[in-house]
């Protein structure tokens, strides 16, 4: 599935060369990779603004195609780059909202997004107890662990798609392994994941 | 089963979705496209000539266009400096014979050749670099390597030669910091390795009738 997706995006770099005299070829660019990144999209951040979040990286690539490293075939990091600033942006957004919503309501103490994940998580499903961990992960560690575990990139791929060098994507993705499996551990639910782990 | 093993399997279980729903975010990028100066450009050139327009140069980046606007500020400003060192071309012969002297119509005249020169070199700069040229942005760079060590060493003598000259001549010597500044930006550096590769793609072939 991964190389057949990376040989289809082997002539990125000449579709996007010739969107500069034919914009309308970068069409071609989101029937390609779209699907893949709304669906990264749709994981990280819900499928209810993945709809949104995906026109806006295909919008942004286009706007800055200009800019693209042609010595790059596969543009794939660079659009899940694209995509996990825009995640991150959505993040922020989200959390400043949720503030504002708070400090109206004069409610003295703000639990943080993991928090309130993490109080929903009931041992019974691995999907939330996932989403606690994941979501109580620095956003750096966990974009590298999504980018790695979800959509296979590379260490180099994902250095690429986050402007760090590849050692940063190296013990950033060590660290998010480490902490994630000490959640895991740790929380209530972490019986079904020891359950999970010692019948490999 | 580890926590990456964990992931990707959970991540399997969400579909990739139906082209359907994907329609809105691609009306939007064709949006994007049919509004683009570059679908204009390409649309009107077909129109007059049958052939696409410029079909081998990639658009110049922001630092890039930046750049060319800086140096001509740097023009302009150079032309500025020209008109205020004009009551000290004397200074020529004065370099020569030791003492300051009124201008002569030859002093004059190179003064205003040199600023001519100093202009026409700022332009060319701009328009070359702005066509994604690598030698030009080496050449710029050189350049303002030559004129910070002429600004350092001439400053004392600008400095006796009033406020006026001494600002133009810094407005001068910082339009030349930020063009060489921007044109190694990372943006710019992708844009000349671009520009090279196109110009090296042998042209493309036009059928015949």
């Amino acid at each position: 599935m991964r190389q057949r997706r990376g040989s289809a995006a082997a002539d990125d770099a000449a579709v996007i060369e010739s969107s500069w005299r034919e914009p309308e070829r970068f069409a071609v660019l989101f029937d390609r990779h779209a699907p893949h990144i709304y669906r990264y999209l749709a994981r990280c951040a819900g499928p209810q603004v993945a709809d949104d979040l995906v026109a806006e990286t295909f919008l942004a690539a286009f706007a800055k195609r200009d800019r693209y490293d042609l010595g790059h075939a596969d543009a794939r990091p660079w659009l899940y780059g694209i995509a996990t600033n825009l995640v991150g942006q959505h993040r922020r957004d989200q959390a400043r909202q949720y503030k504002i919503t708070q400090a109206a309501a004069a409610e003295p103490e703000v639990p943080g997004h993991a928090e309130r994940v993490a109080a929903d998580v009931t041992a019974q499903a691995m999907r939330p107890l996932l989403d606690a961990a994941l979501a109580a992960l620095p956003a750096g560690d966990r974009d590298v662990l999504l980018l790695i575990a979800w959509e296979q990139l590379t260490y180099k791929e994902v250095s690429r798609a986050l402007a760090i060098p590849v050692g940063t994507v190296q013990s950033r993705l060590h660290r998010a392994r480490t902490k994630t499996r000490q959640i895991l551990a740790g929380t209530d639910a972490g019986a079904t994941y020891e359950e999970l782990t010692t019948n490999e | 089963m580890n926590e990456m093993e964990l992931l990707r399997e959970l991540a399997q279980q969400t579909p990739l979705p139906a082209p359907a729903e994907l329609a809105a975010a691609r009306a939007r990028l064709l949006a994007a496209i049919t509004t683009d100066p570059a679908t204009y450009a390409t649309a009107v050139a077909q129109a007059t000539t049958g052939q696409p327009a410029d079909p081998l140069r990639p658009p110049a980046p922001a630092p890039v266009r930046t750049a060319a606007r800086f140096m001509r500020g740097g023009a302009i400003s150079s032309a500025a400096l020209v008109i205020v060192a004009l009551p000290f071309a004397g200074d020529l012969n004065g370099h020569v014979l030791g003492h300051r002297m009124a201008p002569t119509p030859l002093t004059i005249t190179l003064v205003i050749l040199a600023g001519l020169a100093l202009i026409g070199l700022w332009l060319w700069m701009a328009r070359a670099t702005s066509q994604g040229r690598g030698w030009a942005r080496i050449l710029s760079t050189v350049l303002f390597c030559l004129a910070t060590l002429e600004f350092l060493s001439a400053l004392e003598v600008i400095g006796k030669n009033g406020v006026a000259q001494a600002f133009v001549a810094g407005l001068t010597w910082l339009s030349g910091l930020g063009a060489v500044w921007l044109l190694w930006r990372p943006a710019s550096s992708a844009f000349f390795k671009s520009a090279k590769a196109a110009r090296s793609r042998p042209p493309p072939q036009i059928s015949g009738p």
